[in-house]
């Protein structure tokens, strides 16, 4: 099947209304959670993942992902107008964008985000329909052995890049490994971890696992913290960019989805990294840096095309290896799972109404946040005055409810007790909780894939060595683990010798 | 001796690796061209000690640098780390026996005092709107069959 057609079945798909209606579900909510700080879309993702076992794949599939790009969207305009970032990833646009604002061109900061938004969206979605076919036959080829070390190359990459260190990284990531062994092993049938509790056979369920640790671990998280309301409603000026705006943030628009789209697609690199990233490169190739972070324009473009662009690449990992380089891609690959569908190079001929159903929407959802959203403006930067205590409350009580749904079992209340709690004493203790999912999902991937590849090999470990593709994704990781800690045990030695 | 954030890292993953090899080595490690169901569970627990430890080792060689820590577990949290899972556990064992309102009433309830900013008028509404909320979402809208008020012991 050649681009076109399947291009447009996916139109096909992604524009009956429902679906449609999904999508736009999707991106309003993740506009509005973009909005509030302290409502991220990795909380909203698993809140909503008990909801969607009664909607078709397509269509919850379709509306979670438009909350994942839509969050990014609605963090930028808080963060242009408020000066508050709703998200990590929108961070660096409050620098400049927020400048803007004050000189009374908020309306322009904010049309070029969402055109750099929206162009960086179109290329992703393209480089995905591009890159999907020949990459799903290297795939293909994929054995045990490759697909074990994927894996572990994923995990370490990831963990080495968070914050916290390696050790607590690398730690908290077997650490969910370790939960995901509990249930009936595949290969055996044996029951491991169960406690004799017969909820436990089919494993920890992941929805009540992500609800737990991401909302009411976080609500705990927040209600500690001293909450800013810094809430002002200011001129927004006219919203079309000028000419001297277009002509500076067109190259930037350029190299920020370049670069996003790259960043994109590395494991543990993320949106809010890939922002950062094209905010530097685009301060090193101006001509005059000096103009940065007094509202230049080049340093909203860069970073918010750079931020959505690798929203979208962020999904070929996942779709095409089936293996998710992000918690928040780790999300979508269980919501996928709960749907009976494995992510994998076999994906897109299995499913082929799903995945370009879902290619198709990203880029129908970006297109709808352009238009839905410069009008909206006004109500967003209202929501900013709902006050924390409501929300928290409103957040909890859904979350109850919607686990409570998945089986009318109080089992999963308690259960959310637990990870509620684990996931307070994770971030008590300086670790990331997103690093525990990706883990847990990555975990029986890992162990299926390795024990199979010791099966083969007759019980001979050279077996991952022995295969050029698993040996270089072997050594890529090695090679990203000495690159940081080495560079971790320098620092050590420094802060001891000072 | 204070459990700042280190120390509190190195228990979690000394705990968890300890456990998992205790239980997993029950499992049955099997052998290299067979590796049984507890292979999987003594690796990752065995992978977790050794980051317990190195983050132990870690934070003694820190402690000699006279390096000083702060608590983990901040004063301030520990109220709304109680109250938040109260009022979680209080739903979930209210959820069979009263019906889904009752256990949001005693949801809200529990979890406003979590957050000192609010005042006891201001949860009344909310509890009404948080009760009329879900019911629309999920009773009406999604039309999972709750009950809504019941009593069963």
């Amino acid at each position: 099947m050649d681009l076109f057609s399947s291009l447009a079945m996916g139109l096909q798909v992604a524009l009956t209304p429902t679906n449609l209606l999904y999508c736009l579900m999707g991106v309003t909510l993740g506009t509005a959670i973009g909005v509030l700080p302290g409502v991220g879309p990795i909380i909203t993702i698993s809140l909503l993942l008990p909801l969607t076992f009664g909607l078709t794949p397509e269509a919850s599939i379709i509306m979670l992902a438009g909350i994942f790009y839509g969050a990014a969207y609605g963090g930028s305009t808080t963060s242009i107008l408020v000066n508050l970032p709703g998200e990590a990833a929108s961070a660096v646009t409050c620098i400049d964008g927020y400048q803007m604002a004050r000189q009374g061109r908020a309306g322009s900061a904010l049309a070029v985000a969402a055109l750099g938004s929206f162009f960086a969206g179109t290329v992703g979605t393209l480089i995905i329909a591009l890159a999907g076919p020949p990459l799903a036959s290297i795939a293909m080829r994929f054995g045990a052995a490759e697909y074990a070390a994927l894996v572990f190359v994923a995990l370490l990459s990831t963990a080495a890049m968070t914050r916290g260190g390696v050790v607590k990284g690398i730690g908290v990531a077997l650490l969910g490994m370790a939960f995901g062994t509990a249930g009936s092993d595949v290969s055996t049938g044996m029951f491991r971890f169960t406690f004799g509790i017969p909820e436990l056979r089919d494993g920890v369920e992941f929805a009540v696992l992500a609800v737990g640790l991401f909302a009411v671990a976080e609500i705990i998280g927040n209600i500690g913290e001293p909450q800013g309301d810094a809430v002002s409603s200011r001129n927004i000026g006219r919203l079309w960019p000028s000419r001297e705006d277009f002509r500076r943030s067109w190259p930037a628009v350029l190299r920020g989805t370049g670069l996003g789209s790259l960043l994109g697609v590395l494991p543990g690199a993320g949106l809010a990294m890939s922002s950062f990233t094209a905010y530097m490169m685009e301060k090193s190739v101006s001509k005059d840096p000096s103009r940065f972070g007094q509202g230049a324009v080049e340093g909203v473009a860069a970073p918010e095309s750079a931020n959505n662009a690798a929203s979208q690449t962020a999904f070929i990992p996942t779709l095409l290896l089936g293996v998710p380089g992000s918690p928040t891609m780790a999300l979508m690959l269980g919501a996928f799972m709960i749907h009976g569908v494995q992510p994998g190079p076999r994906m897109m001929g299995d499913h082929p109404q799903l995945f370009w159903g879902l290619i198709v929407s990203m880029w129908v959802g970006n297109l709808l946040l352009v238009v839905l959203n410069l009008p909206l403006i006004g109500l967003w930067v209202r929501l900013l005055r709902v006050p924390y205590h409501w929300l928290y409350v409103f957040v909890l009580a859904f979350a109850c409810v919607g686990v409570f749904t998945l089986s009318s079992s109080q089992f999963d209340i308690y259960s959310l007790v637990f990870f509620g709690g684990l996931g307070y004493l994770l971030k008590a203790a300086g670790c990331n909780p997103a690093l525990f999912i990706l883990g847990f999902i990555l975990g029986p991937m890992f162990e299926e894939n390795f024990r199979r590849a010791m099966t083969l090999s007759r019980g001979d470990p050279m077996v991952f060595l022995e295969r050029p593709i698993s040996l270089t994704l072997v050594l890529i990781g090695v090679a990203v683990l000495l690159a940081t800690t080495t560079s971790f045990v320098r620092r050590g030695r420094a802060e001891a010798t000072d | 001796m204070k459990i700042h954030s280190d120390l509190l890292a190195a228990l979690i993953f000394l705990g968890f690796g300890t456990v998992a090899v205790a239980i997993g080595s029950g499992y049955g490690f099997g052998s290299a061209a067979a590796l049984g169901s507890g292979a999987m569970p003594m690796l990752v627990g065995a992978g977790l000690c050794a980051m317990g430890a190195v983050q132990l080792l870690q934070t003694a060689a820190a402690r000699r640098a006279g390096q000083q820590f702060v608590s983990a577990f901040p004063r301030r949290e520990l109220g709304p780390l109680l109250l938040i899972l109260a009022a979680v556990l209080a739903f979930g064992l209210l959820i069979d026996r009263l019906g889904l309102l009752p256990a949001l009433a005693a949801l809200v309830g529990i979890s406003w005092f979590a957050d000192s900013s609010g005042r006891k008028r201001e949860m009344l509404a909310v509890m009404v709107c948080v009760g009329a909320l879900l019911v629309a979402i999920f009773y009406f809208g999604l039309g999972i069959p709750f009950r809504l008020v019941s009593w069963r012991f």
